[in-house]
């Protein structure tokens, strides 16, 4: 199991990581993970933020959660080689969960999002973060803070995307890169002004 | 076809570009002045291939040319450090004009200020050209009216160095002390050797740099010409007033503060303001009318956003060029906080302002 330092140097660690997740390294601007959906749900700023919402959720329960099936019931057992197959599992029953909580208490963004929400569990996003969790060692504590990190990282990401295709006139843009296209490479302009931020809090 | 009826279709008038064009002069002067006809020649080459891009899409699209492709030229051409190669300028111009303007539908409807976006590309993609190689002003009183460029001395030697003032002083080797103490230097030394450390007095930096004879990129040296022309963008009303203040107020008090918080490499408020290329990208770049938000609250917002960003990169990356990336990222974030405001902000309907032009 990772070392623990003193609680409060650990809370202190953790907030770090977390800023650097959301800047130098964000998950969606530095490692490309999680495109899928950040291009097909980006048309509108409000279901953009909802699913930037629910992706943050699931990131940061599901940190922990895995950070503790990992720790205390894999290692352990000597069984590490099986944490792709768990977390999986971990991250698809909690979405179920989220799922239903989601349709009970807001029916409207449950069908803005669609098949999207079902599909966070296979947003490349949550499993690289996990993933990154469990290969950096983190703590506790720091996972915790990663997994938030990371979330509202990409909830940053979208919501800018979502404002600024409200705002792109299609019926200018060349007809091939209508949609998709056009969303790449805004995105590819996002990532070069976030490498910028390459060197600060490392 | 009637030359009048030509003209007309060919390239669009907008007042509002040929102001900043205008403001810009004092700059292009300044870098021949201080870096030779070739700074001249740099100029006109960003204009001619920007404006054969342009030209290749605005036919396609049976339009004319917009003259925001000149400012785009020349403020790409002025952010370049001197003695660049030629392939850089037009390979830059093209991801400026093609990948962050005419992708979107061309004039008007870009996010990115094309200018800004070009020279992130080439500094990401040729880094040692962009931040390695600097030529240093020439130091005479005819400055380098005599010369093509300064890459070499009369002697005919190589007269390449290696990092910037700014450079130098991020990374310590220069430090900004009172006039009284007894060590401070009043010039700042064109080479300077790795472990090299030296002491300048306050009042010596503040006069250097505003006059601009130290190495840089060509047009931003010296803050006094860009602030000649910034301040006719700023009493025609060119450029956004609102934008203007916010950024120079909130990245004097955030550098002032860090400094006396004694944060290491950040300098102290004015010596940040008037360094680097600051006050060409608070005056020139940032009030972009397309790329920036349209509410006042929201501009507001994208200019304090640039100036937390300034003050980080600038100062904690790897990189130099803090407000360049910072600007982008203002972009970003441009139409996200004009929908906030829309959708948000309490009572009367903010007032939208129209678009008059763009860099």
């Amino acid at each position: 199991m990772p070392t623990a330092g003193n609680f409060s140097s650990e809370i202190w660690l953790a907030v770090v990581t977390c800023f650097a997740a959301v800047f130098t390294q964000n998950i969606l601007l530095s490692y490309f993970l999680g495109m899928c959906s950040f291009v097909s749900v980006s048309k509108e700023v409000k279901t953009a933020a909802g699913l930037g919402l629910a992706v943050v959720v699931v990131i940061t329960a599901t940190s922990i959660l895995n950070w503790m099936a990992y720790w205390w019931v894999l290692v352990p057992l000597g069984l590490e080689f099986y944490r792709f197959i768990l977390f999986i599992i971990i991250i698809a029953a909690f979405v179920q969960l989220l799922e239903m909580v989601i349709d009970r208490y807001s029916p409207a963004l449950y069908l803005a999002l669609g098949i999207f929400l079902p599909l966070i569990t296979v947003n490349c996003a949550v499993l690289g973060s996990v993933l990154w969790m469990v290969i950096r060692n983190y703590s506790f504590v720091v996972s915790v803070g990663f997994g938030l990190g990371s979330g509202l990282g990409w909830m940053m990401a979208i919501v800018a995307m979502a404002g600024i295709r409200q705002r792109l006139d299609e019926s200018k843009i060349p007809a091939g890169l209508r949609g998709p296209g056009i969303t790449l490479i805004i995105a590819g302009i996002m990532a070069l002004a976030f490498i910028g931020f390459t060197g600060v809090l490392q | 076809m009637a030359q009048t009826v030509k003209k007309n279709t060919f390239v669009r008038k907008q007042p509002a570009m040929r102001r900043v064009l205008l403001g810009l002069t004092p700059c292009v002067a300044g870098a021949v002045y201080y870096f030779g006809w070739r700074s001249l020649a740099a100029v006109v080459f960003c204009c001619a291939v920007g404006f054969l891009y342009e030209w290749l899409f605005c036919r396609w699209r049976k339009e004319p040319v917009s003259e925001a492709v000149f400012v785009t030229a020349v403020l790409f051409a002025l952010v370049m450090p001197p003695g660049v190669g030629w392939h850089v300028m037009a390979a830059g111009m093209a991801f400026a004009v093609l990948f962050s303007k005419e992708m979107f539908g061309g004039y008007a409807k870009n996010i990115f200020n094309p200018a800004i976006a070009g020279r992130c590309f080439v500094y990401i993609c040729f880094p040692v050209a962009l931040t390695g190689v600097w030529y240093p002003p020439a130091q005479e009183a005819a400055g380098a009216l005599t010369r093509w460029s300064t890459m070499t001395t009369a002697d005919g030697i190589s007269a390449k160095t290696s990092a910037t003032p700014m450079a130098h002083v991020k990374a310590g080797r220069i430090e900004l002390v009172d006039s009284s103490d007894p060590l401070a230097v009043s010039v700042i030394p064109i080479k300077m050797s790795e472990d090299e450390r030296i002491k300048i007095s306050r009042w010596e930096f503040w006069k250097t740099l505003f006059l601009g004879r130290l190495s840089g990129t060509m047009g931003v040296t010296s803050a006094g010409l860009i602030l000649l022309g910034g301040i006719y963008l700023y009493i025609t009303k060119t450029a956004s007033r609102t934008i203007i203040l916010t950024m120079v107020i909130t990245y004097a008090l955030l550098s002032e503060l860090f400094y006396q918080l004694g944060v290491k490499p950040v300098l102290p408020g004015l010596s940040a303001v008037l360094g680097g290329g600051f006050l060409l990208g608070a005056f020139f770049m940032a009030t972009d009318p397309v790329s920036s938000p349209r509410t006042e609250q929201a501009k507001i917002a994208y200019a304090i956003i640039i100036c937390i960003s300034t003050v980080v990169i600038r100062n904690f990356s790897i990189f130099n060029g803090g407000l360049m990336f910072s600007i982008l990222i203002g972009n970003m974030f441009a139409p996200i906080f004009d929908y906030a405001v829309k959708e948000y902000w309490p009572k009367k309907k903010p007032a939208v302002v129209p678009l008059k032009g763009a860099a």
